[in-house]
């Protein structure tokens, strides 16, 4: 039987995410995924990042993960979100070839010649001593540990209008129920449920009657040590389009054959994903609502037009579209539709994504009940790293939540159970000024050098830290007289904004009207000094947010110690001085750190204040 | 919950300092070394602990108060940590100088219930069953409501309190919905939803900081201010009031140019009585600066009164009728004519307070029992909501009065939404401790429910 250190169940993001990092460890890895579909495979909407999302790819990219990489070869338009709303806040959305992502996902995995792709279905997963037994459609593995990254498939039903086929996507085959493959895994008691749209084919789509929103050449590329504004791939255009009265009007006609509001389907879905459905129905008055419409593709026949997913029978989804203006000749090449499907219950899980009950089992990505790429494949990362080190004997990779989205994410997950798929919002961390897109590099580097892999990333990484450090230190020494002309280059209008003293780079860069990127390129510039725009970025916006960031810092560092500070929770869940309900609580969630045992809803007060004080 | 993370030195005053005692007690805890602390005091030379030093509190030159200093050094303290015991007079005015005193110079935070107790659980120096109602004080200090402790004010309060959550909360996800969901609602709509939400916090929280601040002045020592023009007869009423000859009383207009001002106990509640200089245009410069103190004074006091002579009207007057009174009194009723001048002057005078025309030559008990039973009913009804007057909260309102006005300025300017989502964060930390925790999930889910998001 052939044996494997680590073993994957899922090819999905978080599935290619676990194996890459497990595989620089040298381990033997198999990703055993179903048959027909390629590894790191788009079924919803064609783009990676966004709002809080495109953090969370650049700290996987600083840490060693594949999304960055993947997205830039696959990239076919850039763009920065909240470009004019300050730099903390802004982030990186790349539109991507599906085709092209996959492909590049199976080709990087190809070359990784300890990862083993294995094309079957899984039957059965059994618990033997201290390793697994897999048994899939063709024969038997043995792993010492597993990561379940088994996005929908888990009891997946799909559903457009009354039609209802088993399965986790469209045209893929089913898998077994995780009850069946575990019987000791605790579900959550409640099914959720995704959406996606129809796909229109692009060639019956009036492009005149649609704005264009082209692709930014100014938006830096993803992966650090790719050159920051080639773009490996051929740029296209997104469109917006809008839905009217007459689109909302056949939404509401139909209402009795939604299966979300007929009560055929009874998964909870996201809020903040609302199927074109809910917004007829919730929003009586609001006929018009944005519809981006973007490639799926250079070579893919498909648009995916985002902001109507819908699971109302297939004739309803092609008059609803053909109503909105430019689309009113669009033909449907696959119908929309909503997938019901199991997820575990993540507060079971440890911070290093293993399962409490059962050792040396990990999950990471949808099936833990999150929604997103992004959030998949960040746990991937840590599931696969934590398995590793695990196995390793070394120490386990905890992102602090006051340092990344990923450690927002984890703590969040295993902390409360969820009642409605989880997505990452930046209004989810409390330290926003930090946790940027420029310094993902800084914020990363402790935790990927903790993994002792030495890399040329690892190099990069330390002489990007090592020039960070030479021009924070250039912006505090440099003084620039007030005869300068660059000083009266900088002052700006009004007896405010006038620089009429001596002042150093730094104390330049605080003023509040100036753009300290362009400003300290500028200023390197006369001084003759060349550094990479990477840098400068990162310079200008830390020296920009300095004095917010220190005001704060100490409030943080002393947040991030409490937090982190380790606990015993079954000594909590013994002490006579903690209230009964509490007790329960604590031994249901298990809580590994302070800071978790802060998220526990429903912890009171005096049960932290015990626990802080160490005084059990 | 600040306290479980926080260091810093704390402050309180150890006895009850909400009434008039000869001493207070107030204790420092957690200061690193003493000698941050004692350039406050004129006692030179060194402090040995556990013993008692008699010396001047003073801020800069000023002498602040006469005070009994005890130094106990940690470990060897009840917490554990460098304590500092302040025996000072015990008037609640003085106790809450110098606890502002301490907080504004000294880096003091002002301590939570039962912190300094904490800090000993959490030094080891007491175990959990000598820290008796720590679940009572604990829960007192955090959660929606403050659970017991926001149960303790009284009703009007306590919705005040719960609409500013609402209302900030409102606030909070209107910026959280412009950067997580700015492309989903547009630009105009989540501009224009923060600022009304602002607005309206802004509003309603200003009326609470401005009920804070005169409630602290006018209840903490109530004035009974009396105004009038020249010879209306307030020192007479004055006199009558306390009984006693205090001001000059004469036949001529404009003897008292200052105000004098006596104690005047009413139903156990003691008032200031101040008897204002009399109005008009003055061309005497000493006089001219005491009619200004007057109608500064009616402004700031607790209850005005004004008194008229109907026979000796000026166009002064209308100036005069401006301004709020809780009561007007007609004098003069002895004289002849006063009839038909009452008659004319009540007309064109809004209906106010209790008027009545009244002889202060002729002592009128009734005047006294009318007068007295009506600055009773206004007191009982200001401190039905006593609890606010807690330093707490007052300083809570204070401190979030200051970051607010320094937020909404910010808004006036600041083009970065992360910055002032940033400075919005601070001022939640500090409203937390007043009104509880507004978390990201109710944040998302006001934002859910009250706008169409997602693609």
């Amino acid at each position: 039987m052939q044996t494997f250190d680590i073993t994957i169940v899922g090819g999905g993001h978080a599935g290619i995410e676990a194996a890459h990092i497990a595989a620089q460890f040298g381990v033997s890895v198999a990703i055993i995924t179903m048959p027909g579909i390629g590894l790191g495979s788009a079924p919803c909407n064609p783009s990676v990042g966004g709002v809080g999302k495109g953090q969370v790819v650049r700290e996987l990219d600083a840490l060693g993960g594949l999304m960055g990489i993947l997205a830039d070869k696959a990239g076919i338009q850039f763009r920065t979100l909240n470009d004019s709303k300050g730099f903390a806040v802004q982030s990186t959305r790349v539109q991507i070839d599906k085709d092209l992502y996959s492909q590049r996902a199976e080709e990087l995995i190809a070359n990784i010649p300890n990862i083993s792709v294995i094309r079957e279905k899984v039957l059965e997963i059994k618990p033997s001593e201290d390793n697994f037994e897999i048994t899939t459609s063709k024969r038997s593995y043995r792993t010492k540990k597993i990561i379940m990254t088994v996005g929908t498939f888990l009891n997946g039903k799909l559903h457009t209008g009354s039609s209802q086929t088993l399965g986790g996507r469209v045209d893929c085959e089913p898998s077994r129920g995780l009850q069946t493959l575990f019987s000791d895994i605790k579900t959550l008691p409640l099914r959720f449920k995704t959406g996606t749209p129809p796909r229109i084919d692009k060639k019956t789509i009036d492009y005149t009657k649609l704005d264009e929103q082209p692709s930014d050449s100014t938006v830096r590329n993803f992966h650090c040590l790719h050159d920051p504004f080639t773009r490996l791939s051929e740029q296209v255009s997104c469109f917006l389009a809008r839905t009217n009265h007459e689109t909302m009007g056949i939404i509401r006609a139909n209402k009795e054959k939604s299966p979300m509001f007929n009560g055929q389907i009874k998964g909870v879905g996201a809020r903040y994903c609302p199927s074109i459905e809910d917004k007829a129905y919730r929003y009586p008055d609001k006929n018009v609502h944005h519809v981006f419409i973007e490639p799926e593709g250079l070579k893919l026949d498909t648009m995916y037009p985002s902001g109507i997913s819908s699971s109302l029978p297939a004739d309803v989804q092609l008059e609803y579209v053909r109503s909105i203006e430019g689309l009113e000749k669009a033909e449907i090449l696959v119908y929309g539709y909503a997938v019901e499907y199991d997820v575990i219950d993540t507060t079971e899980l440890k911070i290093t994504l293993e399962h409490n009950q059962i050792p040396n089992l990990y999950f990471a990505g949808q099936v833990n009940g999150t929604s997103g790429y992004e959030e998949a494949a960040g746990q991937g990362f840590i599931a696969g790293a934590n398995a590793t080190l695990a196995l390793l004997g070394l120490d386990p990779l905890i992102l602090s939540r006051h340092e990344s989205y990923i450690g927002v994410m984890i703590e969040d997950l295993t902390s409360n159970t969820r009642d409605e798929p989880y997505r990452l919002f930046t209004a989810r961390s409390e330290n926003r000024l930090f946790i940027r897109e420029d310094n993902s590099i800084q914020r990363m580097f402790p935790y990927r050098s903790q993994l002792l892999l030495n890399t040329t990333l690892d190099i990069y990484q330390k002489i990007f830290l090592h020039d960070f450090e030479e021009l924070l230190d250039f912006c505090d020494e440099t003084m620039i007289p007030e005869y300068s002309p660059l000083i009266l280059e900088f002052s700006g209008e009004g007896d405010l904004q006038k620089l009429s003293r001596r002042m150093s780079v730094t104390e330049i860069l605080k003023q509040a009207w100036l753009n300290p990127i362009s400003t300290l390129e500028r200023v390197l510039g006369y001084h003759g000094v060349v550094v990479p725009l990477d840098l400068i970025r990162t310079v200008a916006i830390s020296k920009k947010y300095d004095g917010y960031i220190k005001n704060s810092q100490v409030q943080h560092e002393k947040l991030k110690k409490m937090d982190g500070m380790k606990i015993d929770w079954q000594n909590i869940s013994s002490s006579k001085n903690i209230s009964f309900e509490c007790r329960q609580r604590v031994t249901r969630i298990k809580p590994e750190t302070f800071g978790q045992l802060k998220l526990i809803e429903g912890i009171r007060p005096a049960t932290l204040a015990v626990v802080a004080a160490k005084a059990l | 919950m600040k306290f479980l993370y926080s260091d810093e030195p704390i402050i309180a005053c150890s006895t009850c300092n909400h009434a008039n005692a000869a001493l207070a007690v107030l204790r420092i805890s957690g200061f690193k070394h003493l000698d941050t602390l004692l350039p406050f005091f004129s006692h030179s030379g060194p402090i040995e602990p556990r013993r008692v030093y008699y010396t001047k509190l003073r801020s800069g030159d000023e002498v602040l108060d006469d005070i009994c200093l005890t130094y106990f050094e940690g470990p060897k303290s009840y917490n554990g940590e460098n304590i500092l015991e302040l025996s000072i007079h015990g008037n609640t005015l003085n106790t809450e100088r110098i606890l502002k005193f301490f907080i504004d110079k000294a880096n003091c935070r002002l301590a939570a219930p039962g912190e300094f107790t904490y800090r000993g659980l959490k030094n080891k120096k007491l175990t959990l069953s000598q820290v008796e109602g720590l679940d009572l004080f604990l829960n007192a200090n955090s959660g929606y409501a403050l659970d017991q402790g926001l149960s303790l004010l009284s009703g009007n309060l306590q919705e005040i309190y719960t609409e500013l959550y609402d209302l900030f909360l409102k606030h909070k996800s209107a910026l959280e919905l412009s950067i997580d969901f700015g492309d989903d609602v547009g630009e105009e709509t989540a501009k224009g939803y923060f600022n009304s939400s602002l607005i309206d916090f802004k509003k309603k929280f200003t009326t609470l900081h401005r009920r804070v601040i005169t409630m602290e002045h006018n209840l903490l020592q109530p004035e009974i201010v009396l105004a009038g023009l020249p010879n209306s007869g307030k020192s007479s009423l004055f006199n009558h009031l306390l009984r006693e000859e205090r001001a000059i009383v004469s036949a001529l207009a404009g003897t008292t140019r200052d105000y004098l001002s006596e104690s005047l106990v009413i139903e156990g509640v003691k008032y200031k009585l101040i008897d204002t200089a009399g109005i008009r245009e003055a061309t005497d410069l000493i006089e001219a600066e005491g009619i200004k103190r007057t109608k500064n004074k009616m402004q700031h006091s607790f209850f005005s009164i004004l008194l008229i002579n109907p026979l000796e009207m000026r166009h002064e007057f209308s100036d005069l009728a401006k301004l709020h009174f809780d009561a007007v009194y007609f004098t003069h009723k002895d004289v002849n004519g006063f009839a038909e001048a009452h008659k004319k002057v009540i007309k064109d005078f809004p209906q106010f307070g209790p008027m009545g025309a009244i002889d202060l030559l002729n002592s009128q008990s009734e005047l006294e029992v009318d007068l007295f039973t009506f600055i009773n009913k206004k007191y009982l009804t200001l401190t039905k909501d006593k609890p606010i007057l807690l330093d707490r909260h007052k300083i809570l309102i204070s401190e979030v009065n200051t970051h607010l006005d320094r937020y909404v300025k910010l808004t006036t300017y600041e083009t970065d939404v992360a910055v002032l989502s940033h400075e919005l964060n601070i001022l939640a930390t500090c409203l937390s401790e007043l009104l509880g925790i507004v978390s990201p999930d109710q944040i998302l889910n006001s934002i859910f429910s009250n706008f169409c998001i997602g693609k």
